[in-house]
């Protein structure tokens, strides 16, 4: 790997960087519980995110692929992630019913297919424990996204699509490092 | 609800998406020295069953027709193949040292020059390409590996004279050398000859250190690691030159330059991925999406320069760290080709040959047989016999 820089920036853009924090328009209501029960969820996810990337080893070992082979479907994916943020950005969810809900609504934004296999190319390519520091930045940026009341939707439309432009340069770049790989 | 089923099917659809495109199974046949050792027996031994009794080799041979193509005989080839046959005799395979001495002698037949430079041509007057001159040379000098004997060292030296004759001021080489004018033919230079001189000219200095024939070598590496891709018009870069990893490694020892070692990081990631990419050719829609399958000689080439890379990230730290993944693309390309190879037939046009879309080329068997010999070589080093070159 060309270094645990690149994907830890692929984990911080796939982690949060497509529509946590800009659909998270229900904050602006009066009632914290869904916020707060988003925010206790985020932290899960933050640590599933974890718990699958030190998987990485056996699951790629059962799926028969190799970690630089692997790493080039996980910046495909985070590429064709990004460009979709960016064309074409989540509608902000402006209501959530109950804390079962929005504990759902925050698994389906963090727990995309995105961040779940950039943290597992991550581990298997550049160790533990840079997979453990990339997990944990991009669960903490997400929790912050989540604590973080949203801004005007302009403005967070905005930055949901440079984010995913963000996300198909690290997409090229960590595809074309993996491409070159023995 | 409804986020949760789109989340599941965006999940769905990425998983089978990847899983028969760039995530498909890596399916690499386990390979051992006792396969190996007999693939490479079998892969030689289709070259010698079918070679003429004048030295000549079956060029190619097709399945549909049963029946050899009308594909021309290449030259070049024939000097690839006999030194392959070579390279297996100085592994200790002392047989085939007659069949390659028939090979040389269909060359020696067609020797053009005069008393300083030697090449090699179709017929007196047409033009000599570097490449059949160098792979020549190559296959001069594991001959005199394999058996000490030293009966054409003046032919090897009029050989590098002409080869050093066809090198530019830029360190690039010339692809004809011209009978008649018995000068180069100017302008033409070849992707594939270039590589192929300079790991004759590196064996020659190899072999005799004192006769400053690693001058003309380092100039030649330093065009290919920096300068020829941009002049051939290569994409992607750098081109895949199996003869520049047997020069890397032959010159290993020499003090490599931190850009000739960049240039070999980046030549061994084409064969890695290539290798990667066709281990997840495995029929149905991973066949597919991994199409089409390169030719044996391609696949061969991949080996050969994995094998290279490998010895020499041995003898080169700065390497070091790619010496695991080389080994296993080379294992895992030995395993598919193993696994590829036709046995059992009792054809001898058949047997123990690599065919891709029915039809197996000489240098199908050639390139294979050398990826061959550098697996077994990894095979017995995993299983604790150590090479003497890295003991």
């Amino acid at each position: 790997m060309s270094g645990w820089l690149g994907s830890l920036i692929a984990m911080l853009v796939a982690a949060n960087a497509f529509g946590v924090a800009h659909a998270s328009a229900w904050y602006d209501r009066a009632d914290s519980t869904p916020r707060t029960a988003a925010v206790r969820s985020g932290a899960v996810c933050a640590l599933v995110l974890v718990g699958i990337g030190l998987a990485a080893a056996p699951l790629l070992s059962i799926l028969d692929v190799s970690t630089h082979t692997f790493r080039l479907g996980a910046a495909a994916v985070v590429g064709i992630s990004g460009a979709k943020a960016m064309l074409a950005p989540t509608k902000p969810i402006t209501q959530v019913h109950d804390t079962r809900e929005a504990n759902l609504t925050v698994a389906t934004l963090m727990l995309t297919p995105a961040p779940v296999l950039m943290a597992l190319a991550v581990n298997s390519e550049a160790g533990t424990v840079t997979g453990l520091v990339a997990a944990a930045t991009a669960g903490v940026t997400g929790v912050v996204g989540l604590a973080s009341r949203r801004p005007p939707e302009r403005v967070s439309e905005a930055l949901v699509r440079l984010v995913g432009a963000l996300g198909i340069v690290v997409g090229v770049i960590v595809g074309l490092d993996s491409a070159r790989s023995v | 609800m409804r986020r949760t089923v789109t989340w599941l099917l965006v999940w769905l659809f990425t998983i089978a998406g990847l899983r028969v495109s760039l995530l498909a199974p890596e399916v690499c046949p386990d390979v051992s020295v006792t396969s190996t050792h007999a693939a490479a027996v079998a892969a030689a031994d289709w070259i010698v069953n079918n070679q003429d009794g004048d030295g000549k080799y079956l060029y190619e041979w097709d399945l549909a027709i049963d029946g050899p193509t009308d594909a021309p005989y290449n030259l070049v080839r024939h000097a690839g193949t006999t030194m392959a046959l070579y390279q297996f005799a100085a592994e200790g395979k002392l047989s085939y040292l007659g069949p390659a001495d028939e090979g040389l002698a269909w060359m020696l037949d067609r020797l053009v020059g005069n008393d300083d430079v030697a090449a090699v041509a179709p017929t007196p007057t047409a033009n000599a390409k570097l490449g059949t001159a160098a792979l020549l040379t190559v296959g001069l000098v594991h001959r005199r590996q394999a058996t000490g004997d030293t009966t054409y060292d003046t032919l090897i030296r009029q050989l590098g004279t002409m080869m050093v004759g066809q090198q530019r001021p830029d360190g690039s080489m010339l692809n004809f050398w011209d009978p008649q004018t018995e000068s180069p033919v100017p302008d033409k230079t070849s992707l594939f000859a270039t590589g192929e001189a300079l790991w004759a000219v590196a064996l020659l200095h190899n072999t005799w250190p004192e006769e400053g024939w690693d001058e003309p070598a380092w100039a030649t590496l330093t065009y290919i690691a920096t300068e020829r891709d941009e002049d051939e018009d290569v994409w992607p870069k750098p081109w895949a030159d199996q003869w520049a990893a047997y020069s890397l490694h032959e010159m290993a020892t020499w003090g490599l330059d931190d850009e000739h070692i960049d240039y070999a990081r980046s030549l061994s990631a084409q064969w890695g991925v290539a290798t990667r990419w066709e281990s997840q050719r495995n029929g149905g829609i991973d066949g597919l999406v991994h199409a089409p399958e390169n030719i044996a000689a391609g696949q061969g080439t991949w080996m050969e320069g994995l094998g290279m890379m490998r010895q020499l990230a041995q003898l080169d730290d700065r390497l070091a760290d790619l010496e695991n993944d080389y080994s296993d693309r080379l294992a895992c390309g030995a395993g598919r080709m193993i696994a590829k190879q036709r046995t059992g037939t009792g054809q001898v046009e058949v047997d123990g040959g690599f065919f891709v879309n029915g039809t197996t080329r000489v240098d199908g068997q050639q390139h294979v047989l050398s990826g061959l010999i550098f697996t077994e070589r990894l095979l017995r080093e995993r299983s604790g016999e150590r090479t003497e070159e890295t003991s």
